[in-house]
């Protein structure tokens, strides 16, 4: 008994001297610790990296932060980019990536200038395959977004052509490559909600001045809502309907049918809603998207004119089928990597042409 | 003592990584490249040369029934301090070693000098020892670095040897790598040694 | 006349088989895989073949004559491996991948160990799986048959059965060959007729490829729904008919006993699947037989059938 209370008072005298040492230690380097660390995350060359001639960072407004933050849960801070005259340079956005890349997200510091110019990308953390997906960090892959000035999202293709927001993916890495590049979309989507000059958020959404009527019926005149009859008879019998009008040409004559619907089948992220022309041969006219959640720059491809041409003035069909590669009239090429997003877009299609076929024409 | 044998044994003779295989976690794991083989090894140097120095000099105060946690208290407090110190003044190289200093501590290099010579020893011989083992360890791990950061990456200490065209043979900053380069290079070390050492024969 | 006995110890009885008629039957059993590959994939594919086999009999040559032993080249093991570890590449690598992975294969997958006999893993999937592991990209960019090396990559079958089934080739071009993936690997339809020539020249039996083959069947078939054509492509797919049939078969990494063999096989057959259905990877081949190598002596130990004697006496 004697021993161990001995022994146990040995031990803590050794313990409690080391715990004084490190106590010192830590006095001592505790406030270089915080210099080192702060100037790692928000040094004058992490500013000059974000955008060129920056020296500094200044913090936005705490309540604009939280609404950011709030909105959109991939943010992670977003500063103000100081030059060496003080002025303000542009944003310096800390986001995470919104797909996933192959070890889990990656954390960019994208710098964006006012103007809406992607000014540098600093990136913070990145748990890719070594040699394969860490080739998203060679300058070679990240120059490409820079100087920039997006209209669109950033999209991710096998090989790029001289259009701007066209990303060629690393060789072997698509995973990684679109994780990064959702990572920039997100810091871009966010810069054009909320700090840009206009913060309209249109990068997204299709700009204002789309006429809805002209895209979905070409050489419409007017449009009418239909006969309620009609209507709730095609509701009772389709689930997905949402709505019918009737669009007229010049000659006062109907010409197509204007077929509100959602997906059948559900996409990556829910249903899609979409606007669809049929005109009386049963072919499809023209179409415009009104709801849809799908991954920006992979599913939101739906939305793209090449895409949808695809479905345009082939009467007749039925159904259309999603391929690899259309070889048919009736075949719908799906979009490289978003199959479950075509699918979801062609199941919506295919109900407004159902619609049509069974109950309109009868 | 003869200091210079003591020397020469931490080097050659009983080098820890190539001779005793200890240490064998952070020496697969962080020879990445040479600087982080390097940097690793000088952290475990200095943490060898304190606590070999403290449990020396208190050897006769620690009793027997106790010795493994003390020793264990005074490696921890040295590679805490170490850690706190790297934190503050070598940025770079903390965030690459990362999680690997805090692993010192079990380290059986280090643990097994505190036990097998600082706790037998005095002082002035027990440094030497550290120092011996250490520069072995730091010396090997710079080597293992070298060679799997030449073939895996094409450079030495972030010099790029090689142009475009090379392409590095990935797999050697890889784990499956850094067992295949250790068993070389221990297996070229012993066709070395042999061949000195009559006693030990071809 | 001579009066003298002649006293010789056994074995009296001595069949023509030697190393080298057993490893020119597989020679004889790859030949028209081969040359299929070489009618698909062009002249780079006969290149790659011929700098593996090159590069497996020189480092094997280079080794033994360094460490003092005999060169034992001619019992063309080394040429089996370089073929195997050839015909298991995409035909478009650069010239130096064949010529490191059979070095590779042979100077740490084979001699290291001590040789032919002693090796305890596959030594050309060893070195197939040091250039995977060292060359990602460069391995897995894939070409249509018939287009030249460089041009643009296609995906194979088992790339594309659960993302893209709906670009998938039919069966038939699986069967016969038509499809992008490595050398040797595409013809299933000659990779069987290679087995079933082995297995009437007894150089192999039936116990391996069928049970690795089979378990691989049997999941796919319940996984997809019993429907025979998905079972099909994972069948038919992949490099499944190369490595059962020449590659699980090494008889140095694999059991020797009978139960054995199967419990090998079966293993092989479920970690495939489970690499192909549940992981990023879209085949499996290679790490199932390696993992299966590694496992094989501990089937050994207990599939090794009772000595006649041991036991004890019963009471």
């Amino acid at each position: 008994m004697k021993e161990m209370i001995k022994l146990g008072l040995i031990l803590f005298l050794i313990t409690a001297i080391a715990a004084g040492i490190l106590s010192i230690s830590n006095e001592l380097t505790a406030p270089i610790i915080e210099e080192v660390e702060a100037a790692a995350a928000r040094g004058a060359d992490v500013a000059g990296e974000l955008i060129v001639g920056g020296t500094s960072f200044e913090d936005i407004e705490l309540a604009l932060l939280e609404e950011i933050k709030e909105a959109n849960d991939k943010v992670i801070d977003v500063v103000k980019v100081i030059g060496s005259n003080g002025e303000s340079l542009g944003y310096g956005i800390r986001t995470l990536s919104t797909i996933k890349g192959y070890g889990g997200d990656i954390e960019l510091f994208v710098g964006i200038k006012e103007t809406g110019e992607i000014g540098g990308i600093r990136i913070l953390s990145l748990q890719e395959t070594p040699g394969l997906g860490t080739n998203v960090e060679n300058a070679s892959f990240k120059n490409q977004f820079i100087g920039v000035v997006p209209s669109k999202l950033f999209e991710v293709v096998k090989v790029a052509s001289s259009e701007e927001h066209e990303i060629a993916t690393v060789a072997g890495a698509t995973i990684s490559s679109l994780s990064f590049t959702s990572s920039v979309n997100n810091a871009m989507m966010v810069f054009d909600s909320f700090l840009s000059e206009d913060s309209s958020g249109d990068l997204v959404q299709e700009p204002e001045d789309i006429d809805l009527e002209q895209q979905v019926v070409p050489g419409s005149e007017k449009w009418v809502a239909a006969d309620d009859d009609l209507i709730n008879k095609i509701a009772d019998q389709n689930n997905q309907f949402v709505d019918l009008q009737l669009a007229y040409n010049s000659s006062d004559e109907v010409m197509a049918y204007v077929i509100t619907t959602w997906s059948v089948i559900e996409g990556y992220y829910g249903h899609i809603e979409l606007m669809v022309g049929v005109d009386l041969e049963g072919a499809v006219t023209g179409m415009v998207v009104l709801t849809i959640d799908e991954t920006p720059g992979l599913g939101t491809n739906v939305e793209r004119s090449d895409f949808q041409e695809q479905f345009i003035g082939k009467p007749n069909i039925l159904e259309f089928q999603v391929k690899g590669s259309a070889n048919n009239d009736d075949e719908i090429a799906a979009i490289s990597g978003a199959t479950v997003s075509s699918r979801s877009f062609t199941s919506a299609i295919n109900n407004a042409l159902e619609i049509f076929n069974e109950i309109i024409n009868q | 003592m003869d200091y210079i044998k003591a020397l020469k044994n931490g080097v050659l003779d009983e080098n820890p990584a190539f001779v005793q295989l200890l240490g064998m976690c952070p020496t697969l794991a962080v020879t990445t490249s040479a600087i982080n083989g390097m940097g690793m090894g000088a952290a475990t140097t200095a943490v060898l040369l304190g606590s070999n120095l403290v449990i020396s000099l208190l050897r006769k105060v620690i009793p027997d029934k106790i010795r493994i946690p003390a020793f264990i208290v005074v490696i921890a407090t040295f590679v805490t301090i170490i850690d706190m110190f790297m934190n503050a003044f070598a940025y770079d190289l903390y965030r690459s070693l990362g999680l690997f200093i805090p692993l010192i501590v079990v380290n059986c290099l280090i643990l097994g000098r505190a036990e097998s010579f600082a706790s037998k020893n005095a002082p002035l011989p027990s440094i030497v020892d550290g120092l011996g083992m250490g520069v072995g360890f730091t010396l090997a791990l710079t080597i293992l670095g070298m060679v799997r950061e030449l073939f895996g990456a094409g450079s030495i200490f972030g010099f790029s040897l090689f142009g475009e065209a090379f392409k590095p043979a990935l797999v050697m900053i890889l784990p499956p790598g850094a067992f295949i380069a250790l068993g070389l290079l221990i297996a070229l070390i012993n066709v070395v040694t042999r061949k000195h050492d009559p006693k030990k024969g071809v | 006349m001579n009066n003298r006995l002649v006293a010789t110890s056994s074995p009296h009885i001595v069949s023509k088989e030697t190393t080298t008629t057993v490893m020119l039957d597989v020679i004889i059993a790859l030949v028209p895989a081969a040359i299929a590959g070489m009618y698909y994939f062009g002249i780079s594919s006969a290149l790659v073949m011929a700098l593996a086999v090159g590069s497996a009999v020189g480092t094997e040559a280079a080794i033994q004559k360094i460490t003092k032993q005999k060169v034992t080249i001619n019992d063309l093991s080394a040429v089996i491996t370089g073929l195997l570890l050839g015909m298991n590449l995409p035909p478009s690598v650069p010239w130096w991948m064949p010529i490191i992975g059979s070095f590779v294969a042979i100077s740490i997958g084979k001699q290291v160990f001590g040789g032919i006999g002693n090796n305890f893993i596959n030594p050309a999937l060893a070195g197939r799986a040091f250039l995977v592991a060292s060359w990602p990209v460069e391995m897995t960019f894939w070409v249509n048959p018939g287009a030249a090396p460089d041009t643009v990559a296609a995906a194979t079958p088992l790339g594309l059965i659960n993302t893209s089934p709906e670009s998938l080739q039919p069966l038939s071009d699986l069967i016969l060959g038509r499809i992008p993936g490595c050398i040797g690997e595409t013809s299933a339809l000659l990779l069987l007729v290679g087995g079933g020539y082995l297995i009437y020249r007894k150089v192999i039996t039936w116990r391996i490829p069928v049970a690795y083959i089979g378990t691989v069947a049997v999941i796919a078939l319940v996984y997809g729904g019993f429907d025979f054509t998905y079972a099909g492509y994972h069948v038919f797919g992949g490099g499944l008919m190369l490595g059962a049939i020449f590659m699980a078969t090494d008889y140095s990494s694999s059991p020797v006993t009978a139960r054995g063999k199967i419990i090998y096989g079966i293993g092989a057959g479920l970690l495939t699947m489970l690499i192909r259905l549940f992981s990023t990877l879209p085949e499996g081949v290679t790490y199932s037989i390696l993992f299966m190598n590694v496992a094989a002596p501990l089937i050994e130990k207990y599939t090794a059938p009772r000595v006649f004697g041991t036991g004890g006496v019963k009471k």
